[in-house]
Formats: structure tokens, sequence, C-alpha cells
């Protein structure tokens, strides 16, 4: 452990002093570097076979720089990272997570390193740190969703508050805010637009609550519940293409907006690698890739909507906000759990 | 020696207690445990804890008494692949049990509803479904499926060491068969009811996997699932570790409970040579005795291994299996998933060393205390068996605690793991070790050392050969019970040390049904392919 | 009419005829020995009679009833016997006196009656100071006696004993062979008795029955089967008895190593047929020389000799070896010529 430490450690620092700091785009001489660390290693909250999708993609362009994928929830990812940071334990080089006010604290205590990647000046301002520290990578929308086998379409809901319906009593998934940053992020979003009676009443619906945003529209595919509070919507284009029995709502108190950024640890153990990743992950081409087979959003100008899509441009969004949720995450957290439980 | 054992096993216990006792600027208070009694969100997981634990004791002990009386007392057709079966069940971890309830029992998905709404022309959501797994009665049945065979194999063992005589003994005075059962046999296995019964209790109590899959969605806790959300970022040790201690008491309470049952009267069937068993005639009683093994193995193995099976080779798990077919989940898991590798060599890694080393640990340990070699021999086995008493989770919560600090960060390495490992599995090794060398009854060593062969020597020539079957045994049991731990590993993995077990249940957190399929197939046929290792490496001269 | 009868009993175990065609017929109150080796189909027979065990062919009757036959079975519980198991069988999980007073509990017997049956049992086998104790606490002769006042207690009709002394050391089970046979003459319950002992048959029994292969060899008083073997197999298993192979010349003599030997008992097969005979160790007489009259005298060479103290046994070699008694004071060394003189009215013919 103490030589790998010691080994990173130097390598970091070669690498530092060997990049100008302007120069971000890859270089062959990066390349080279990053060659010799060996691999890339990527904490992600992206679908897990998207995310090997990418890192396919990404060993394809560069054979000698493996990806070693570390998939979890968002807030897990946040909670591992912490967890071994404070531990002394530095594996991780490139993160992603759709919880941005990670993000906010990550930079906060100093754990993450400048870089802006060529593509990324391109993204309109509001789409990245003013710093050069993050810049949104994928975003989703955390949209309702409903079995279209079990719920015929007359009756699907329409909006959130449609589901404190008694008929919906039982049917209902949702993910869980304590686990999931798109959860987190969509809940923080339906507290500020319906205030926190609304899920008092919805918690008395006898909600399945699973983990995951990835997970509740496998369980409406599935047949398991027919209606989703909330859930990724690339993970329904995906069911959709899967020609699973599924529809997306986009309700009519508006579709919360997630903005998922990647960064890269200042204290990367394989930094050049982590560049080269980092700037290959903001590419048009795996911005449409992640639209094309992860049914993500872009915020990349050059990618195109693929037809059968409503464009993001025709549907109500309540934008994200990590700003102002950063303070409250704890209690948002805490009064889901007092009324969904863990 | 005793030293290094008491290290092991008291270090984590000792920065558990102190831990749980001091707040964050280092003094020492009570306010853990006040918080503790005085907060629902604990007192309610407790509580749950225990009458769930206390259920699946009481269901197992009303299963599997009957059944281990079936097998070793009646004509029972087929009680061989019963034997077989009821062994799968021992070794099948209970958390892939749950995975597949899942599957099975969904209320509204699961393949055992969708045939019941089949059936009677039902809708899902409209009617009731015929099992809702996610609920407590969910989390107690899956439990008591994976916990019956203890108490199975106690009443099975203590029914064959049972002379027949005894019961004939009563018949012969009068005594009706059912007057026979009620007096002599019931009496008589009591202790093994009474053991089975607490084994089962604390399996339950300890259980991490099952809960999280079953019972979280529900919205119930556990204590082992309460601890591990306190482990989450930001981690509130102190209340981990008070959270931990009332678990501990627990089970010291019941082993203690235990030992005065099983002490009192000499419980122990005496006199000479018995005439052996007597097996009854079953009648037409056969067929619901047939019935029961039919239930139990069916829920156990048959319908879930059944169910993994289908789900590793179809696209949607609920769907049918025609036009579904696929092995696209087993090639992600081997071929892109790029945890798959790591996760394989880390449980390898920590399955095989922890079986070494707990082996030659377990033997020299036995081999020193039994033969009472060394200063402080009775510590020894004490310091053995001891951590039976430390349920998985809270052995991880003392580790955590002991090596997370300096001077030794072992924290993010296997070696923490690997601790764990060997700590916990210790008292099975010790005590299948201790029991082989029991039976080498110490002439046949002075027969050696007579003869001119030193210590040493004979411990290679006469000792080492006799006990070989049960140090074979003790390797290949440390090894199956470590590729499938889940509940201590659950607070000491990080990314680096991820093994199968907490990959599959990160797979979950995102309903992965296919690849956890592909990886729980994967590790029973390791785990059986061990199982078949311990028959073909078993000298049958010994046994 | 007899009060236990066993009407051609058969019982087999694959191929294998454990019991074959046993006839017995037992009057109340007897005490009957089954003796044999093991395997002899003995404790086979005691196990049909308690109701463990169906026979395959024959009748079991009790006072003239069918209780077991190949078409069914009264279950033990429902016999009014008694049995002593070899393994004691004692409950370890009830006091002495819980023990002793199953049978009775079994029988609904009033308690009064019950108790004072069972201190009475206690005191009969000497076991008042123990009858609080679990069995873990005795001995195995107490053990052994708990068994004993258990199966008495009900005051059956019927005893079983299923080598009851054969787990008791050399001294215990001499005092328990009495203490057994007293305790029969007190209560008078007819006993079935099965040992491979052939001393506790004989001190024991009013009748033996020696068993061989499934079969009955001999049916007798222990002076019947002692004194009057009727087949070699009686005679050897009975012991102290030399069973020699010979040729019938008439109806009076035999031929042996070329010498004629008369008979004076038992029958003997017609004239040139091979049979045998058997005498008794101490009925033959040893010396050094040649007596006057060599009649009914084999010469042989001493193989072995060893001194019992009261009497002084050789292996002697006639053709074929014999063990034959004589007084302490005689002693020769091995390999010296001897003669053993047999006495015909001591020699018993078998054809079987």
């Amino acid at each position: 452990m103490e030589s790998f430490h010691r080994r990173s450690f130097i390598a970091a620092l070669i690498a530092a002093a060997a990049l100008p700091v302007a120069a971000q785009e890859t270089t062959p001489a990066m390349v080279a570097a990053a060659e010799k660390e060996g691999k890339v290693v990527w904490y992600s909250s992206v679908d897990v076979k998207v995310a090997e999708g990418v890192a396919k993609a990404f060993r394809e362009a560069y054979p000698k720089i493996p990806v070693e994928v570390e998939r979890s929830g968002s807030e897990r990812v946040f909670q591992r990272i912490n967890q071994e940071y404070q531990s002394g334990i530095k594996n991780v080089d490139v993160v992603n997570s759709s919880d941005a006010s990670h993000f906010i604290f990550w930079k906060d205590q100093k754990w993450l390193a400048p870089h802006t990647p060529p593509d990324v000046k391109r993204f309109a301002a509001r789409y990245k740190d003013p710093d050069g520290y993050f810049a949104t990578w994928r975003a989703t929308l955390s949209v309702m969703a409903y079995n279209t086998k079990l719920v015929p379409e007359a009756d699907a809901p329409k909006g959130y508050l449609d589901l404190l319906e008694p008929k919906w009593k039982g049917k209902l998934t949702k993910a869980h805010p304590g686990y999931s940053g798109t959860a987190l992020t969509g809940t923080f979003a339906l507290t500020k637009a319906l205030g926190w009676e609304y899920l008092e009443k919805l918690s008395k619906q006898g909600v399945q609550q699973l983990q995951s945003t990835t997970a509740t529209p496998k369980s409406i595919a599935s047949g398991e519940r027919m209606v989703m509070v909330d859930g990724n919507e690339y993970n329904m284009f995906i069911e959709i293409d899967k020609k699973s029995p599924v529809k997306i709502v986009y309700a009519k108190e508006g579709t919360p907006f997630v903005g998922s950024p990647t960064a890269i640890f200042a204290g990367a153990p394989h930094p050049n690698a982590a560049r080269v990743f980092q700037n290959f992950l903001y590419t048009a081409k795996i911005q449409q890739l992640l639209i094309d087979e992860g049914g993500a959003r872009s915020v990349h100008p050059d990618v195109k909507e693929p037809v059968g899509r409503t464009p993001l441009a025709q549907i109500k969004v309540l934008p994200d906000d990590p700003v102002a949720m950063l303070p409250k995450v704890e209690e948002i957290k805490k009064r889901y759990t007092a009324l969904f439980g863990n | 020696m005793v030293v290094l054992l008491a290290a092991l096993v008291l270090l984590p216990l000792f920065w558990l207690t102190v831990t749980s006792f001091t707040d964050n600027a280092k003094h020492f208070t009570l306010e853990h445990y006040r918080h503790f009694l005085d907060d629902e969100s604990f007192v309610k997981p407790f509580i749950t804890t225990l009458w769930t634990s206390a259920a699946v004791g009481v269901l197992c002990v009303l299963t599997a008494a009957p059944m281990g009386w079936l097998v070793a007392r009646t004509e029972l057709p087929g009680k061989r692949l019963f034997r077989v079966l009821i062994l799968a069940s021992f070794v099948t971890p209970p958390f892939l049990g749950g995975f597949a309830w899942v599957l099975l029992g969904g209320p509204n998905a699961g393949i055992i509803n969708q045939w019941y709404y089949e059936l009677f022309g039902l809708k899902a959501f409209e009617a009731q479904p015929l099992v809702n797994i996610f609920s407590a009665w969910g989390m107690v049945f899956v439990m008591a499926l994976y916990t019956f065979p203890y108490v199975f194999t106690f009443v099975a063992n203590s029914l064959d060491v049972i002379p027949s005589d005894l019961e004939e003994a009563s018949a012969i005075l009068g005594a009706p068969p059912w007057r026979t059962a009620l007096h002599i046999t019931f009496p008589l296995v009591m202790p093994a009811l009474v053991a089975g019964f607490l084994v089962a209790f604390l399996q339950s109590m300890t259980l991490f996997g099952v809960p999280a899959i079953l019972a979280l969605p529900a919205g119930i806790d556990t204590m082992t699932t309460k601890i591990w959300s306190l482990f989450q970022f930001p981690p509130k040790l102190g209340l981990a570790a008070a959270a931990s201690v009332p678990l501990l008491i627990v089970t010291v309470v019941l082993l203690r409970a235990q030992a005065a049952i099983m002490g009192r009267r000499g419980y122990s069937v005496i006199g000479g040579k018995s005439t052996g068993q007597r097996l009854a005639r079953l009648g037409g009683w056969a067929v619901p005795a047939l019935g029961l093994f039919v239930f139990v193995l069916g829920c156990s193995i048959i319908l879930p291994y059944g169910v993994l099976l289908r789900t590793a080779f179809v696209k949607n798990w609920s769907g049918p299996v025609e036009g579904n077919l696929t092995l696209e989940h087993w090639r992600f898991v081997f071929f892109e998933f790029s945890q798959t590798r790591d996760a394989l060599l880390n449980t390898f890694i920590l399955g095989s060393s922890a079986a070494t080393v707990g082996t030659i640990l377990a033997t020299t340990i036995g081999y020193l205390s039994l033969r009472k070699l060394v200063w402080g021999h009775r510590y020894l086995s004490f310091l053995a068996t001891a951590p039976v008493a430390i349920p998985g989770i809270v052995l991880a919560v003392g580790l955590f605690l002991s090596y997370t600090t300096p001077p030794l960060v072992l924290y993010g390495t296997l070696w923490i793991i690997f601790l764990a490992y060997v700590t916990k599995e210790l008292p099975v090794g010790y005590q299948q070790v201790a029991s082989s060398l029991r039976s080498v009854h110490p002439e046949l060593e002075d027969a050696s050392r007579i003869f001119g062969a030193t210590r040493l020597g004979t411990l290679g020539r006469i000792t080492a050969p006799l006990i070989r079957n049960g140090v074979v045994a003790t390797w290949i049991f440390i090894f199956i019970g470590s590729i499938r731990e889940l509940s201590a590993t659950i607070l000491l993995f990080t990314a680096r040390t991820k093994t199968i077990s907490v990959t599959m249940f990160d797979l979950r957190e995102s309903n992965d049904w296919g690849p956890i399929a592909v990886l729980s197939i994967t590790m029973l046929v390791i785990t059986f392919m061990m199982v078949a290792a311990v028959t073909y490496f078993t000298d049958r001269r010994l046994t | 009419m007899a009060h236990l009868e066993l009407d051609n009993l058969s019982k087999h175990y694959g191929a294998v005829r454990s019991v074959d065609g046993v006839s017995l017929s037992v009057e109340r109150g007897e005490f009957i020995c089954l003796l044999g080796p093991s395997g002899c189909g003995k404790t086979t027979t005691l196990r049909m009679i308690a109701g463990f065990l169906e026979p395959d062919a024959g009748e079991i009757r009790v006072s003239g009833k069918v209780i077991s036959s190949p078409r069914g079975v009264v279950p033990p519980e429902r016999r009014q016997m008694s049995m002593i198991f070899q393994s004691y069988a004692v409950w370890p999980h009830m006091t002495v006196q819980q023990n002793v007073a199953y049978g009775l509990r079994m029988k609904s017997t009033p308690a009064a009656e019950r108790d004072a049956r069972t201190a009475a049992m206690l005191a009969a086998t000497k076991l008042a100071a123990q009858a609080q104790r679990y069995p873990s606490e005795l001995s195995g002769g107490q053990q052994q006696r708990v068994a004993l006042a258990r199966a008495l207690a009900p005051n059956p009709d019927i005893l079983l004993l299923d080598e009851p002394l054969s787990n008791l050391d050399a001294n215990l089970r001499g005092d328990m062979r009495f203490e057994i046979r007293r305790l029969h003459d007190e209560f008078q319950n007819t006993s079935i008795y099965v040992t491979h002992d052939q001393t506790e048959a004989m001190t024991m029994a009013d009748r033996i029955v020696v068993m061989n292969a499934g079969r009955i060899e001999q049916i007798g008083t222990p002076e019947d089967v002692y004194d009057r073997p009727n087949s070699k197999f009686v005679a050897r298993f009975i012991g102290a008895s030399n069973v020699l192979d010979a040729v019938s010349v008439s109806q009076r003599e035999v031929e042996v190593a070329g010498k004629r030997i008369a008979i004076g008992l038992g029958e003997l097969a017609a004239p040139g047929t091979p049979m045998s005979f058997c005498v008794k160790t101490h009925d033959l007489a040893l010396t050094a020389s040649a007596p006057a009259d060599t009649a009914n005298t084999l010469p042989g060479v001493v193989r072995g000799q060893a001194y019992l103290g009261s009497q002084r046994d050789y292996i002697v070699d006639v053709g074929q070896e014999i063990l034959i008694a004589t007084p302490p004071g005689f002693n020769v060394p091995v390999g010296t010529q001897v003669h053993v003189k047999f006495e015909p009215d001591r020699c018993r013919g078998l054809t079987r």
C-alpha cells in the first residue's frame, strides 16, 4: 500500500509538472503517460450497461488504458469516495454523479482538479463550473411512466397530483433520495413545486421503495408495479427500445431536470489517464452514444436527438439547483426516510 | 499464540465497546445508548429483529423437527435424495435465496404470483397476490428456508444416537406410539430442538442480505440493515457501535442459555450397545410426509434454482421464455462487466487464504490446547470459540474501528476482509479439527513415540494422516463460508476490494436481475464443486 | 394349556433364514433360556415375541390367542409384556422413580397403588436410596436394577430379557443372576431369557432352548442339555466336551484311528457310516504307561498342558486333538507318549 501511494503521488507530481495548465487537449505525450499509468478508475452512477458501453468505446480508442468501472447510486458513490478519502484511500480518478451538489462539496474540500475538456468550451455557461472543475456530462429527466399493459392510456396519470388518487394505492414505485442522486434532485424539485405535504400524502399510497432511479423503470417494465413516480428517462428509452410495455409521462406540473457532471480528482492515482478519459467522455461521439444507446439528454451542441423522442424544448422542465440543494440534502433524506422508510 | 489470538478476537470488541462510550471529543458518554433507546428508528428495528428471528426459529422447529424424525426414524422413500437436497439448502447462501424469491414472490410480477393470477383468471394489482415477499413475513419465510437445515441436522443427528431401545422399552410397557413420542422421544430430542431453535434465531438475527433485499423495499429495518445505514457517509461510528452491542449481548445470553439447558440432567444417552434403529412404517401418512419435503425443498431449492437459471437466460425476467432467450447476461458478466474479473479474483484470494490460514490456525490451536502443550491452553480454546458469539456485522464494525486508525491501517485492503473471515470462521474450524483430534486416542501417538518417533515426527506420521479428513473438511468449510460472506464484507469493502457477494448486492440496487442470476449460478457451481471436493478428498479408511 | 406357544415361527432377511421353523411351548411361570451363539436367531425370536418384528411364517399364541402371525401382529404396547434390554434402555431424562413408575402410569394405575408398587419394586431391587437420581448418576449395576424394577413393576404376564447381563463385569454378573432368579421366584412371571452364556442359562433356567442357525437344536432342563446333548453342536456349545469323529462298526462300537471304542450312551449310526461321539474332558483317564487292559484305549502324544490349580488340562493328539482334565498332581512334559482311556458309559454317540 505504502509504496503504491508514494508511486502514484510522484507520478501525479511529474504529470503536473509536465503539463502546462492551459494544454488540456489530449496529446500523444499525455496518452503515453496515461498508458504508463496502466488504467483509469471511473466511479459513475450511470446505468451499469451504459457505463460498460462507454468503457468499451474507450478501450477501442485507447486499447492500452483499461477502464475500471465502479457503478453505484450517486449518493453511494459520494459516500464511498468520502469514506475512502477519510481513510486515506485514493482510488478514484474520474467521477460521475447525478447529484450536482456533490461536486460543489468536493470542490469546497479542494479534492477536485480543474480541467476543461476541449468540447466543454463550447457548452452553454450554465452547464459548467465557472472555475473549470466540472461540467454536465449527461443529463436526464426524472420522469413519470406507466405500464401500458396494466394501465389503459385513458386512465394514465397526467401529473404528480393524480398519483394521490386512491386507485393508485399499492401500484406505485419510487426511487430513494437517500440512495439516488436523480431521486434526490427530483424530490427536491417536487418539494419546491408541491411542498412536503405532497410527499406526506404520497407516502400513504403504499409506494414500493426501490433504491435507484435505474431500478424503477425495470419494476414497471416487469409489471411489478404499474406506475413509476420517478425514474431515469434514459432507462425508459432503453426499455422502450426493448419493446417493454411502458410509456413516459411528462407531468403537467413539470419534469425535474437532472444534470450529471463529471470531474477529475486532484488525488487521482492515474492523473494522465484521467484527463485522457475525461476529454473522451465529452466528445461528440460519446455524447451521441449516451443519447443513442444510453437514452440520455446531452448539452453538447453537435448531437442529434433521435426521432420519436420528445425534444427537450417541448417539455416543461423543473431545473435543478445544486447550490440551493446542498445545505438541505441531509434534511431531505431524513424527512423522506421518516415518511417512506429506508 | 495466546496473545496473537487475543489480539485477533478481542481487539475489535475492545474498540467497539470504547467507541460506543465515546463522543466526538473523545470523552466518556452514554449519549449513544440514550439515543438508541429514545429513538423510535432504533427501537423498532431491534424489536423487528427479535420477533422475526424468533419466528424463524419457531418455523424451523415446526418444519424441520418432523423432517428430521421422518428421515431418521421412518421408512420414508427417497430419504437419501432429501438429505442431499437439505445439504444443498444448507450451502446455498441465504441472500441468493433472497434474490430468487424476489423473482418468485414479487407481489405482481413474481413468477409464482403470475401463475396464481393466470390459474384463477385474476388480474395483478386487483387481486391480493398469493405471496408478497416484500414484507416481514416474506423475510421470515426466506430466512427459514435456509436456516431450517440446522434444526434438521440437530434433530436427525440426535435421533440417530438415541437407540430405538428407549422407545421400545416404552412400547412394551404399554405406551401407545403417541405416548411414547410424548414421554420419551420428544424429551430426548428436546435439547436438539432448543439448540436448533437458538441457532436458527442467531442466524436470522445476524443475516444482512435477506432483510436488505426483502424487508428494506417494504420500509422495514432490522438491526443489521440499520447498522449498515449508520455506516454510510458520514458514518456515525459511535451509534453504530452502540447499536452493535445489543446484538452481541443477545447472542451471548442465548448461547449461555443453551449451555445451561444442555448442561442439566445427563442428557447424553447411556448404557451399552444398542440394537440400532427401528424404522416406523408410514402407510398412508407417507403422502403428507412427502408433501412436507416437496414443499420445503421446492421452496428452498427447486423453485429458486429454477428461477435463477431462467433469469440468466432470458431478456426480460418476468416475460415468457419463448422468443425471450438470450446469452446476453453471460456475455455481459464475463466479457464486459469490468468488475467480474476483479471480484472473482478477490473472492478466490480471500476464500483460499482465509481457508488456509484459518485451517492452520485451527489445527495448531486444536493440537496445542487438546494436548495441553502450552501455557494458557484453556484460554486458547476459549478464544478460538469466542467469535461464535460475535455476529458478522458486529465483527465488521469492530474491525473497522480497529484498523482504520494508525498504527495499523488495513481499511481499503483485502487484509481487513481477510481478518474478518478468519475470525468469523475460526470457531467452526476449531470445532471441526478439535473433534477430529479428540477421536485420535492419545495412545496412538504414545505408541509411535515408544517406537522412537519424536513428537514432531509423530505429528507428521500418525496424527496428521488420522485427522486429514477433518482438516480437509475444515479448509473447504471455511472456503465456502468465506466466498458467500456478505454481512461483514458489506461494511469493509471498498471499490478495489469487492467480492462477488457485494458485487451482486450492488447490481441489485439497479434491479439488474440477469447479471445477478449469472453470478448466482457461478457462485453455486463453485460451492457445489467444493462440496464434491470434500467427498473426493475424504480418506474412506478413516470414516 | 401352555401359556406361550411358538408355532413353526420363521423370519427371513433376504436369503438369510434368521429364524427357521421354531416351535416351543412355555408353561405359566416357567423360566426359559434361549441359548446360542450370536446370529443363531435367539434375539430375533425374542423380538417377535415382543411384537417388534412380525413373523414371515408361523404363529405366536398367548393363552391360546394368536398375537403374531404373517396376517398381523398385536402391537407391543397391548401385549401385557415387559422387556429388559441389553442396553438397559433406561430413560436418561427421567429419575429412577419415574422410570420404574412408567409402566404403571401407562396402565392408568391409581396414584396411591402406583406409588406403593413403585416403592415396593425399588425396595426389592435395593434402589430406594437412589429413587430421585437420574440414570447418568448411577453405576452400571444400578442401571441394570432400574431396568429390572421397571420391567417387573407392572407385574407383566410375560417378562422378556435380552442378554441383560452382557454389559456388566464378571462379579456383578454373578450377583445379578441370582437376583433375577430370586425375583422370578418371588413374582412368578413367565420369563424368556436370551443369552449366549451357558453359565447364565444353566444357573437360571427351568428349561434351556439351544438354538443354532435359526433352528432349535435341543430343548431340555439344564441337566438334559449338559448330560445328554443330542447333537455335535450342543455337545460342543455346552462345553467341557470332546467331540470325536468316528465310523460306526456295530450297534455298540465305533472305530477311531484304527481302534475300536465301545460307546455306552446315545445312538449309533448304521454300521460303516461316519458319525461322532462326545465325552467330557474329566471323564477321560490319562496314563503315562500303557495300561494292562488296552481295550477302549487310544495312544497319543502330549501337545500341551496347562496348570489350573484344581486340575491340569492336557491337549493330547490321538489322531484328533482332544482336551483332558486330570488331577493337578499328574504332570508329564510335552511330547510324552500317553494313553487315553474311554469309559463306555461316559461316551455318547451322536448322529447329527
